[in-house]
């Protein structure tokens, strides 16, 4: 691709030499046909002057027999010849060119002597013929003075334009330049907006674009880094635990000793939960897990295990208003969204409080609602609630519950929606529509 | 040496808790930023370890207000963030030192009396007062060169009059780098600890200020 440069200034440039070429060469062409013509006008003017001159001399001259002939001066370039209708010469300027002034038809005529051209207008007026010639390398001498006169101009002002045009676009295009400089010498890992203060509208739009995707790439980095700040503080956390209580267990002996291990070891258990609950997250957020083993999973047995796991049979009330429901979903991934439903409940919600679970059919999708009594939590908060390692103000838990929720229901086509503080002491109600299978 | 330990991970906090009393420190922990803020307003802390990430807040805002606020602490975060960045960061918002997790109970006790040292005006590892010379990274005692054996709240008593240079501790600041907050104290238990220090050291070694508190002698008039 050739630089937008070059291509201005080619263009331009281009049009403009043969739009100048043509002017000059049809201008050259009027000025070398009005010039021909008037020079003709001034020899047909020379001869009707000399026709004026003879008018007044005695009549016996040109009726008179006798050689008598008078020549007159010649001047370099004209020659004039004045002679009687039977052809006798009266006055000639060049006595030897026959060629040239032995003219008999009246008008104009381009005659040859000794290689040159001439040309001769010959007047017939009362008895008397006249022949004016001009040499032709004269005429050509001064249209060609002409021409130079009009030509240097001519160049001078086409090279001019032509350097103009060169440095209007160069100069024009130096927001792009400068645009370019600033794009190459920029840290790559800046991401800060582009000024578009001083750019031509035409770059205006491109910049915006470009800023629009800055500020995205820039919220989407952003999200990386504290997802990897978060997994970094959610994986590391219980190591620390795990290593200084295996330190301490070196040290000390007895009841305490056996202290620090078990404390080691839950901080194994909690690592290794921590760990299981990001490798499910990973899985459900890539397209790896084929989708076709979605043969749908039955509602109460999926949540009689979640309530098996969570230990929290006692506190859940369950009222189902279908049958029995099937999901599109596996039955490990259903157990996976109940439990982390119901472990997000005992968590949030008043210790000992009961919990709520409907389940319905509403036109092809299932709507599992589970509500925890507890504090009203604000809007914007909740709103967050779903993010990756957003814990809430409750210290257990990863942090990861609710956003697998949404991955594994996201994937299926279905959708998660949070409540809070509406009714009697809703703490906090998780709506999800799923597709019945 | 009393230190206050702002980590609201409670496994973590435990664990850091009983290794750091193991190498004779005394530690109160608190798990948000609002508990930090009230204990060190309220207690004379010899250093603080900070966790970065707390429940309601970020411990390097909590660093920030506290230098903006004038005080000079000696500080030791604690973080869960690797990158070099944040480790700038940290030290740039306040910070004296910085660890990152999981890391060696040893070395965050060797750095923290590191901090002490640096605190104190002090080059060498040794705290000394004329012929007494305490380290507190090897918690021994020595007087004219020789060792002396001191119990764990007795060394950590001498750790703190030495420290002071000098200057008098009253009963309470004694009280406070010897017992965390919410340890029982009896009320003649600092005074059973003078008596033996007085004991093992030599009567002189530590002055009374009637009403004030006590101090170390100055050497010349030990040496008299």
């Amino acid at each position: 691709m050739m630089s937008l440069r070059l291509r201005l200034v080619a263009t331009l440039g281009i049009t403009l030499v043969l739009l100048w070429g043509v002017t000059a060469a049809w201008s050259m062409r009027d000025l070398s046909t009005r010039l021909e013509h008037s020079l003709d006008q001034r020899l047909a003017q020379s001869a009707h002057m000399v026709a004026g001159l003879l008018e007044r001399m005695p009549g016996q001259v040109w009726r008179s027999e006798t050689d008598d002939m008078s020549t007159i001066p010649a001047l370099e370039g004209i020659a004039c010849r004045v002679s009687s209708v039977r052809g006798q010469v009266v006055a000639d300027t060049h006595p030897g060119m026959d060629d040239v002034l032995a003219v008999q038809s009246e008008g104009y005529s381009y005659r040859e002597h000794d290689g040159q051209r001439w040309r001769a207008y010959t007047l017939v007026d009362d008895g008397k013929r006249i022949t004016v010639a001009d040499r032709l390398r004269e005429r050509e001498a001064l249209l060609l003075q002409v021409r130079n006169a009009a030509l240097y101009p001519f160049v001078f002002a086409l090279v001019g334009s032509l350097i103009a045009l060169w440095w209007g676009v160069t100069r024009e295009l130096s927001p792009l330049t400068w645009l370019q400089r600033r794009l190459v010498s920029r840290d790559p890992g800046d991401l800060s907006e582009l000024p578009c203060a001083g750019l031509p509208s035409e770059i205006r739009p491109l910049i915006d674009g470009f800023n629009t995707l800055l500020g995205r790439t820039r919220r989407v980095l952003e999200l990386e880094q504290r997802f990897t700040d978060d997994a970094a503080h959610e994986l590391r956390t219980p190591l620390t635990a795990i290593r200084t209580h295996l330190q301490i267990s070196q040290r000390v002996e007895g009841q305490q000793r056996r202290d620090a291990l078990q404390q080691a070891e839950d901080g194994v258990t909690r690592l290794s939960k921590t760990l299981d609950q990001l490798l499910l997250l990973a899985r459900m957020e890539s397209a790896e897990e084929p989708q076709d083993d979605l043969h749908g999973a039955c509602f109460d047995a999926a949540l009689e295990m979640a309530m098996a796991e969570t230990e929290s049979r006692d506190v859940c009330r369950v009222n189902r208003a279908a049958d029995s429901l099937a999901v599109a979903l596996t039955g490990t991934l259903l157990t996976t969204v109940l439990r982390n439903l119901l472990e997000n409940a005992q968590h949030h919600g008043e210790p000992g409080a009961p919990i709520d679970i409907q389940a319905r059919a509403c036109d092809r999708d299932a709507i599992i609602e589970v509500t925890s009594r507890g504090e009203r939590i604000p809007p914007e908060r909740l709103a967050r609630l779903t993010e990756r390692f957003r814990r809430g103000h409750h210290p257990r838990g990863s942090g990861l519950g609710l956003s697998i929720v949404e991955a594994i229901v996201t994937r299926v086509g279905g959708s998660l929606a949070l409540e809070s503080g509406d009714g009697d002491d809703v703490g906090m109600r998780v709506r999800l529509r799923l597709p019945l299978a | 040496m009393r230190i206050l330990l702002v980590e609201d991970d409670m496994p973590v906090a435990a664990g850091i808790e009983a290794g750091l009393a193991l190498s004779n420190f005394v530690i109160d922990t608190v798990t948000t930023c609002s508990e930090a803020h009230g204990a060190l307003a309220s207690f004379d802390y010899a250093a603080v370890v900070l966790d970065r990430r707390l429940p309601d807040g970020d411990g390097l805002a909590l660093l920030q207000a506290w230098r903006r606020a004038g005080v000079a602490t000696p500080v030791l975060m604690l973080t869960a963030r690797d990158a070099v960045a944040s480790r700038i960061e940290g030290l740039q918002g306040g910070a004296d030192d910085y660890m990152i997790k999981p890391f060696d109970l040893d070395e965050l006790a060797a750095r923290l009396q590191a901090l002490l040292r640096r605190s104190a005006g002090q080059v060498d590892g040794a705290l000394r007062h004329g012929s007494l010379a305490l380290d507190p990274v090897a918690r021994s005692v020595t007087l004219e060169g020789q060792p002396v054996t001191l119990v764990r709240r007795e060394l950590m008593l001498l750790e703190a009059l030495m420290r002071a240079r000098g200057r008098i501790l009253s009963s309470d600041q004694l009280k406070d780098r010897l017992y965390g907050i919410d340890e029982e104290v009896e009320s003649n238990a600092l005074n059973v600890h003078i008596y033996q220090l007085r004991r093992k050291l030599g009567r002189h070694m530590i002055e009374t200020i009637r009403g004030v508190g006590y101090r170390l002698a100055s050497p010349c008039v030990d040496s008299a």
